[in-house]
């Protein structure tokens, strides 16, 4: 056995890398079926994926891109048309394909039946292949008209020194699996009995196999014709070979419009070029990019990032004793420690940065999948693709953003017909948009499809036995949310299983933000999450509960006001306060933590989750301050009330409330 | 006279095969190595006419191993084993004296065909 064990982390880093590249590239090469350079791009990306799977031994894998590989072929030799069948066909393949890279992560090696995949493959190379042999008569030497000056000197110049120049065409056999080596080896072979002067395709084409079986040499060499053509015949695997001598007087000047297609060549050159610029600066094609990085485990970036929060509290701590001892001498290095510190931090957060394209970039694979399963016409808009937010939350966002997705596409965009009847465009339209407020983070996905009707979720959520009354129509909206409920009188197979908003919703929450749906009828719904930049480090705001004090985030918090016990009223058995002629719930944060008020309980605190305004009521303010979220394990981390801890300055370990969870037994 | 071979290869599998198909079509196995290192004794030892040598093993790979042989005798008649994906390895032993390469899984003919032109 090969010891390839421990190269398998990078070999699935890698596969991920290739088969998302493959998704992309494929897709765009669907809209854009003329441009070269994605074919390159997908032909590549198949042939190493298909080096790496041998070389871990998967073998189903290799076959199956194997099969991949000479379809992409057909595509880029033009025999076989890019159609949407042949696209969707790519698309299944890549599926498989990432389901048995799944279960090789997962250790499970199984049986795969992809003999049907293989089939449907093998039938595209196939049918093509009645065309490709008509073609086929295509094999032929260069045309002496069409050589530069540089070679018709190179070849004049071997005349004179008894160097005959012969023009070569090599075609390989069929069954010819590593054709760069191939070719590479007759071409070595010759380079020991001359000089090979030019290659059509080029030298790098051919190592990397990147042909059609057909290569064109021009050689110089002493040997005789029949000489040179024994040796190549020396090879195997060759199907055919052409081997003429060169006689320059009867080639035709070298005339301008030849130099046409040189600089056709060329162009071909500089596009790649170009694109190979494109790839670097990471604007628009960002998509390929591949910027100077290097990978780093997680878990040590995890450390990383741990210390730098332990080294945020100790300075903080240091601040306190030098104020407490007034050590003035301390001040400025201290001051220093600080910024040095903020400046690691703010580093460390921005490592931990990963711009959401990484979950969006699945969506428009997506999408199309979607259209064709609903028989809809949908348009993806994504925007702010490269919005970055820490990479725990990016990775939590597509669970949510696939559920929302595809609620737009099933329930949202209606029928082809009824959007003509309300005279909307056919296409359905989703936009995606993602970008940076403040140190939030906001995503929204929006659909002009036919929007919630409140009067659908208010019979629905009364048939479900949830209480509807007094609430406004954006209330009932929301009700979505609502564990257990979904308006879908039909199950399909896209969404619609009754689990769905209020899965988002709690997955939303636990990463710190809020979701929040407007909708208007046959206008569309827009879903709005709100996201905080990063779970680790955040500024709060220090509060005294009786004799404890806890930390709120204050990310949420709207306002802080001082009360008299008057202002805050009785309604309905709950206690309110009339905040910007809203009625806002009042919490006690002491009752619900069990905790003996001591003091007047006089701040409230005003925060907003979603839409909604809560009061909570707390003894006395601390101060603002930044601290690092330590998460609770264990017991403690079962606690609801609670989002971690963190150490303060004084030493002293604090709670940090889970306003969210507080507030939500409140609410409902 | 039957040529004489060296067959190296990591996996026993593979070398049963080669033996197999070897011996079946008048070639005599005169050793075998599982390894890069082994390869260069067993050559030295039994001077044979022809080595397929497999790329990807322990202790020292198949290219090592043929640069290693070739220092030794440039007359060397070496065939690379690879596997699909190895185009740059093949390559490297070619360029390095490789008079030719085989791709597994092994098919009888393009076996014999190869180590037969390698033998003119």
């Amino acid at each position: 056995m090969d010891d390839t064990t421990k190269y398998r982390d990078l070999f699935f880093e890698e596969t991920d890398e290739y088969l998302q590249t493959l998704n992309e590239c494929i897709l765009e090469l669907e809209e854009h079926p003329e441009e070269k350079g994605l074919l390159d791009e997908i032909f590549r990306s198949a042939h190493t994926l298909k080096g790496m799977a041998a070389t871990m031994g998967y073998k189903t894998m290799t076959e199956l891109t194997h099969s991949m590989e000479n379809v992409f072929e057909l595509f880029k030799n033009g025999t076989l048309k890019i159609t949407a069948e042949t696209i969707t066909l790519i698309f299944s393949c890549l599926d498989k394909l990432a389901e048995i890279v799944e279960d090789l992560r997962g250790d499970i090696e199984k049986e795969y039946d992809i003999s049907e995949i293989l089939k449907s493959l093998e039938a595209l190379s196939s049918g093509e292949k009645d065309v490709k042999n008509e073609t086929d008569d295509g094999f032929s030497i260069i045309s002496l008209n069409s050589l530069d000056n540089t070679l018709r000197m190179l070849i004049n110049n071997g005349k004179e020194r008894s160097y005959d120049a012969y023009n070569i065409a090599v075609k390989l056999d069929e069954k010819c699996t590593l054709k760069g080596a191939r070719s590479y080896l007759i071409i070595n072979r010759l380079e020991q009995i001359g000089d090979v002067i030019h290659l059509d395709p080029p030298a790098e084409k051919l190592e990397e196999g990147n042909f059609d079986r057909v290569f064109r040499i021009i050689f110089l060499s002493q040997l005789s014709l029949d000489e040179v053509k024994e040796n190549i015949n020396d090879n195997v695997e060759i199907e055919d070979i052409i081997v003429e001598e060169i006689d320059l007087s009867k080639a035709q000047e070298f005339t301008p419009k030849i130099e046409e297609i040189a600089e056709e060549v060329k162009d071909g050159e500089s596009v790649k070029e170009e694109s190979d610029t494109k790839e670097s600066s990471s604007s628009k094609s960002g998509n390929h990019a591949m910027n100077q990085s290097i990978r780093v485990d997680l878990s040590r970036l995890d450390r990383f990032m741990n210390l730098v929060s332990e080294l945020v509290i100790y300075r903080t701590r240091l601040e306190d004793l030098s104020t407490k001892y007034k050590a003035t001498e301390i001040y400025e290095p201290l001051e220093n420690v600080e910024r040095i510190t903020s400046e690691l931090q703010d580093l460390v957060l921005k490592i931990r940065m990963q711009p959401v394209k990484v979950v969006l970039n699945r969506f428009p694979r997506m999408i199309r999948d979607l259209s064709q399963e609903l028989d809809k016409d949908l348009e993806l808009l994504i925007e702010g693709e490269e919005t970055e937010l820490d990479r725990t939350v990016v990775s939590e966002l597509a669970e949510p953003l696939v559920h929302l997705i595809r609620n737009a596409a099933d329930h949202g965009i209606e029928s082809r017909e009824a959007r003509r009847e309300l005279g909307k465009a056919e296409k359905g339209l989703i936009n995606l948009t993602a970008y940076q407020e403040g140190n939030r983070v906001i995503l929204i996905v929006k659909d002009d499809g036919r929007g919630i009707n409140p009067e659908i979720i208010e019979k629905s959520a009364a048939r479900k036995g949830i209480e509807t009354k007094g609430l406004s129509e954006r209330d009932m909206i929301n009700l979505i949310f609502h564990p257990g409920f979904s308006t879908v009188e039909h199950v399909t197979n896209v969404s619609g299983r009754g689990v769905g908003m209020d899965v988002v919703k709690q997955k939303i929450t636990s990463l710190g933000g809020t979701i929040d749906v407007e909708s208007k009828i046959d206008e569309g719904s827009t879903f709005t999450i709100k996201l905080p930049l990063t779970l680790s480090i955040i500024q709060a705001l220090m509060v005294n509960i009786g004799e404890e004090t806890f930390a709120l985030p204050l990310g949420i918090i709207e306002k802080i006001v001082k009360v008299e016990k008057e202002e805050i009223v009785l309604s309905h058995d709950k206690e309110i306060y009339v905040y910007r002629e809203k009625m806002v719930p009042v919490i006690r944060i002491n009752e619900k933590l069990g905790i003996e008020s001591t003091r007047e309980n006089n701040h409230l605190i005003l925060i907003t989750l979603g839409h909604k305004y809560y009061a909570l009521l707390v003894d006395d303010l601390i101060g603002q301050q930044e601290i690092a979220i330590k998460k609770l394990s264990g017991t403690l981390g079962n606690m609801k009330e609670y989002l971690g801890a963190t150490i303060l300055g004084n030493g002293d370990i604090t709670l940090i409330l889970d306003v969210g969870n507080l507030c939500k037994e409140e609410g409902e | 006279m039957s040529k004489r071979v060296l067959i190296v290869d990591d996996a026993v599998f593979m070398r049963m095969k080669l033996r197999d198909i070897l011996e079946k079509n008048g070639y005599q196995v005169v050793a075998e190595a599982q390894n890069g290192v082994e390869a260069v004794e067993k050559f030295k030892q039994e001077k044979p006419d022809l080595v397929t040598m497999d790329i990807t093993m322990p202790e020292m790979d198949g290219v090592a191993a043929l640069k290693e042989i070739k220092s030794q005798d440039k007359d060397a008649k070496i065939i690379m084993c690879s596997a699909m994906g190895q185009q740059s390895m093949v390559m490297e032993a070619i360029q390095s004296g490789a008079l030719d390469f085989i791709v597994k899984p092994f098919d009888t003919d393009r076996v014999l065909q190869s180590l037969e032109r390698v033998m003119r």
